[in-house]
């Protein structure tokens, strides 16, 4: 719910609003059931979302029979959502001013916009909210096509437009689970929009305060009803044009892959295919390494390879890499996904996006190193045992070192779980930059937890493993659509190598690493929109 | 120095014969070398009187610098006499060498001894614990061998002691599991596994030990050749084919394969084979003034004289 205040400005964000609940339900994956494991997922959060989730078949029902009982329910149903949980304190993190007078009672409709003046698209907005009422599915897409990149509080504004033109017709329940995150801001326009479109004077008090959290509440039940959600602006498409998209997407792959020289780039890329599984087996010829494993003449051989996933399959979108310092930095980035994929795609980021850089290399976790053929190709591509030696020697050689606090319970998490960044281990990445006086960057990836998604876990403990994990394409990835952003580099508040034995630093300072990495995240979801195509 | 028969002594008695600024080599061991500027003493340090003996002809002819090398590899029907060398040789020399208030004392030890573990940095420094090997009696006597001469430098700190713990030492002149494993023509890997190993050149191994006698500084150095490898690699420069074999299959053949006597995989070996054990050489380097020469491919390849 706090998810637009983090997404607008990760750092200036205290350890107050955590996250974690939140998020899971903030991007339910919507894409196959959207209805269900929004439900499901919901649940494990916090007190408010979890009535929210008992409270959801009501207003499923409640909302399908019509818009007549909806004003006559409204109150109803608003003490339940405001007995449930009026979480107030998250107004203050909200970055924009919320008044008092606007939220009290049917405040003009000037209050609204200029509270969420910020937004370019306001006006389209309100004007689309009057030609809305007839089809919200069918408008619920220019809207949510008009976000703005993600980042600047621009992306609430248009889904506050949107849950008030919906509002016109049902009154009480409006969807857009887009404007969940953005607590207050929404709320203020919602008010005065309720109170002066359905022209329910009544109701405006009764929103104000307590009232607005609820009404988000409300709004969470509201997404299984209506499919689209802003995350994935285009998931509204019928199948035929998803279909179109995804033959678009193999084409452009196999033009990509065959253009040129088609023989030798494609036997190029075999070749560093073949090379890399040899590799991994440990049967190719005459590797020469530096002294932590990585092989140049491999990396090369799989540049082709490299290429071909990084700008045709994967598609990454990199932003705020201008971020990342000269000289020795520790990289703190989410992780995701059974394969981890995104320490080998941070690092062709920074050699493609930063070639000033001396070159990065990345930690995993021992599961990953020690795990045949796998952690052998990894470690031939750059990849060093996590450990805080290990990250020590690397920033004293002035490296960039990428670095994934969330560990193996990053790769473990389910896929319904994967907008929750997991525990930062024991804040052992901030006591390494603390006692090395280098800085943190935060990274966002997204994308990494399309690529391989952990569909079930099969117990294997025969293997010796703690689960067998089941993914799609076994180890293989897919086509998700990757987008790295780089934050600015943490603010440490003066903290110094003294306060590395300092726990509340360290937890604060790891704590804001990760708000700031989830904040980012969300960001970085609303402006990608499908995971896969288009 | 004592074990001038062994391989590494051998090598090291003819670079200290070349050495001008060696006087006289005093060597202790069972089987007289041949050389010039030699005082042969036959010693068993396995006898219970082998400190008095050492005493007694350091104290007429009173050395700077005291080699102990005298080990064996232990297999087989020799395992206890090589464990008796290590332990009770070890304490016997480093008892006459308190008596003697002996200058230096150079004791050779491996940076298998570190064991073959998943938790390593990519680069081990001396002061991270001795884990040891499972099932090799061999190192668990070196780290017993190293916890004694630590004592004994504690409380003798007139005494430089040198511990230096080499990277598996291969050469032609070399004898160990290590060379034997790679000058077989085919060498088993871990399917899945390819860590990375670093060999170190005979003559650098020897250099190394030269390097002690003029250190200003003593204590525990990693000694390690140039660059690492994987080991597949590695066992294509010594000119053997590796074979990645699945793990529960290797370990069942080369049990089966070292009870009749077969095998040329050394059991403990195959955690090597797993988890890579790499030491960091800076020290060595920094304090010791040493540097190889010989790159790891370079130095499996001159198990066969290639190179």
């Amino acid at each position: 719910m706090s998810r637009g205040v983090l997404g607008n400005d990760p750092f200036r964000r205290g350890a107050a609003a955590r996250p974690e609940a939140e998020t899971g339900e903030a991007k339910p994956p919507s894409k196959s059931a959207p209805k269900k494991r929004g439900a499901k997922a919901r649940k494990p959060a916090s007190p408010e979302a979890r009535s929210a989730g008992t409270a959801a078949p009501t207003a499923g029902t409640a909302k399908a029979p019509g818009r007549a009982a909806g004003p006559s329910r409204t109150p109803q149903r608003k003490g339940g959502g405001s007995a449930a949980g009026p979480s107030t304190p998250r107004k203050r993190t909200s970055p924009i001013p919320a008044e008092p007078g606007a939220e009290a009672s049917g405040a003009p409709r000037k209050d609204a916009s200029a509270a969420t003046g910020v937004a370019p698209s306001k006006p389209a907005g309100v004007k689309r909210a009057g030609s809305r009422r007839t089809s919200p599915v069918a408008d619920q897409k220019p809207a949510a096509t008009a976000l703005p990149p993600a980042g600047a509080p621009a992306p609430e504004t248009p889904s506050t437009q949107r849950r008030a033109s919906t509002r016109h017709l049902t009154p009480v329940a409006s969807p857009s689970p887009a404007t969940r995150p953005p607590p207050i801001a929404p709320a203020v326009p919602e008010a005065a929009q309720v109170a002066d479109v359905v022209s329910l004077p009544p109701r405006a008090p009764a929103t104000s305060r307590p009232g607005a959290p609820h009404l988000m509440l409300v709004s969470e039940v509201e997404p299984p009803v209506e499919p689209p959600q802003p995350r994935f602006p285009r998931d509204e498409d019928d199948l035929a044009t998803r279909a179109t998209r995804a033959l678009e997407f193999a084409r452009d792959l196999a033009a990509a892959g065959l253009q040129g020289p088609t023989l030798t780039r494609s036997a190029r890329v075999g070749r560093g295919l073949i090379r890399a599984a040899l590799s991994g087996v440990g049967s190719l010829w005459g590797q020469q390494v530096d002294p932590y494993g990585r092989d140049p003449r491999l990396v090369e051989d799989l540049e082709p390879l490299a290429k071909l996933l990084y700008t045709h399959y994967w598609r990454v979108t990199v932003q705020g890499a201008v971020h990342v310092p000269e000289g020795p930095v520790l990289l703190v980035a989410n992780h995701a996904g059974v394969m981890p994929f995104d320490g080998p795609v941070l690092q062709q980021v920074l050699t493609r996006e930063r070639p000033d850089l001396n070159e990065a290399r990345w930690l995993v976790e021992d599961q990953i190193f020690h795990a045949p053929f796998f952690g052998t190709l990894f470690n031939r591509l750059g990849a060093l045992r996590a450990c805080p030696q290990n990250a020590r020697r690397l920033l004293s050689e002035q490296r960039p070192v990428i670095v994934f606090p969330e560990g193996a319970q990053g790769l473990g998490k389910p896929y319904r779980e994967r907008g929750q960044l997991k525990r930062f281990g024991r804040g052992g990445f901030v006591k390494i930059a603390l006692r090395a006086r280098v800085p943190i960057v935060p990274v966002a990836i997204v994308g990494s937890e399309e690529t391989s998604p952990l569909m079930a876990r099969l117990p294997g403990s025969i293997f010796g493993l703690g689960y067998i994990p089941v993914t799609p394409l076994g180890p293989l990835p897919l086509p998700a659509r990757w987008m790295v952003r780089f934050g600015e580099p943490l603010n440490l508040d003066g903290a110094g190598p003294d306060d590395a034995d300092n726990l509340p630093v360290v937890q604060r300072l790891s704590e804001r690493t990760r708000d700031s990495i989830q904040g980012m995240r969300e960001a970085l979801l609303r402006e990608r929109g499908g995971a896969w195509f288009g | 120095m004592t074990g001038a028969s062994g391989d590494l002594g051998a090598l090291l008695l003819t670079h200290l014969q070349r050495d001008p600024r060696v006087e006289k080599i005093l060597v202790f061991d069972l089987a007289q070398p041949q050389g010039e500027r030699i005082v042969f003493h036959h010693l068993d340090l396995t006898r219970h009187d082998a400190e008095d003996e050492l005493v007694d002809a350091l104290s007429e002819e009173p050395v700077d610098a005291l080699f102990h090398l005298a080990f064996r590899r232990g297999s087989g029907g020799n395992a206890a006499l090589a464990h008796e060398l290590e332990i009770s040789g070890t304490l016997h020399v480093l008892a006459a060498s308190a008596r003697l208030r002996l200058p230096r004392l150079i004791i050779p030890s491996l940076t298998a001894a570190y064991g073959p573990r998943p938790d390593h940095p990519a680069q081990i420094s001396e002061d991270a614990p001795l884990h040891g090997v499972d099932r090799s009696r061999y190192v668990r006597d070196k780290l017993e061998l190293e916890r004694q001469v630590e004592r004994f430098s504690a409380a003798h700190p007139e005494t430089r002691v040198f511990v230096l713990r080499f990277a598996p030492i291969v050469g032609p002149h070399m004898d160990n599991v290590v060379v034997r494993l790679l000058s077989a023509p085919v060498v088993p890997t871990l399917l899945g596994y390819d860590p990375l190993w670093q060999a170190l050149h005979e003559e650098d191994a020897v250099r190394a030990l030269m390097c002690t006698l003029e250190a200003p500084e003593a204590g525990t150095f990693n000694i390690v050749g140039k660059g690492v490898m994987p080991f597949s690699s590695l066992a294509r420069s010594a000119g053997a084919l590796p074979i990645p074999v699945p793990g529960g299959l290797l370990q069942t053949a080369v049990r089966v394969f070292d009870t009749v006597g077969a095998s040329t995989v050394h059991l403990p070996l195959i955690g090597f084979l797993r988890y890579a054990v790499i030491a960091d050489g800076r020290r060595a380097a920094e304090q010791l003034g040493f540097v190889p020469e010989y790159e790891t491919g370079e130095a499996a390849g001159s198990i066969r004289g290639m190179s």
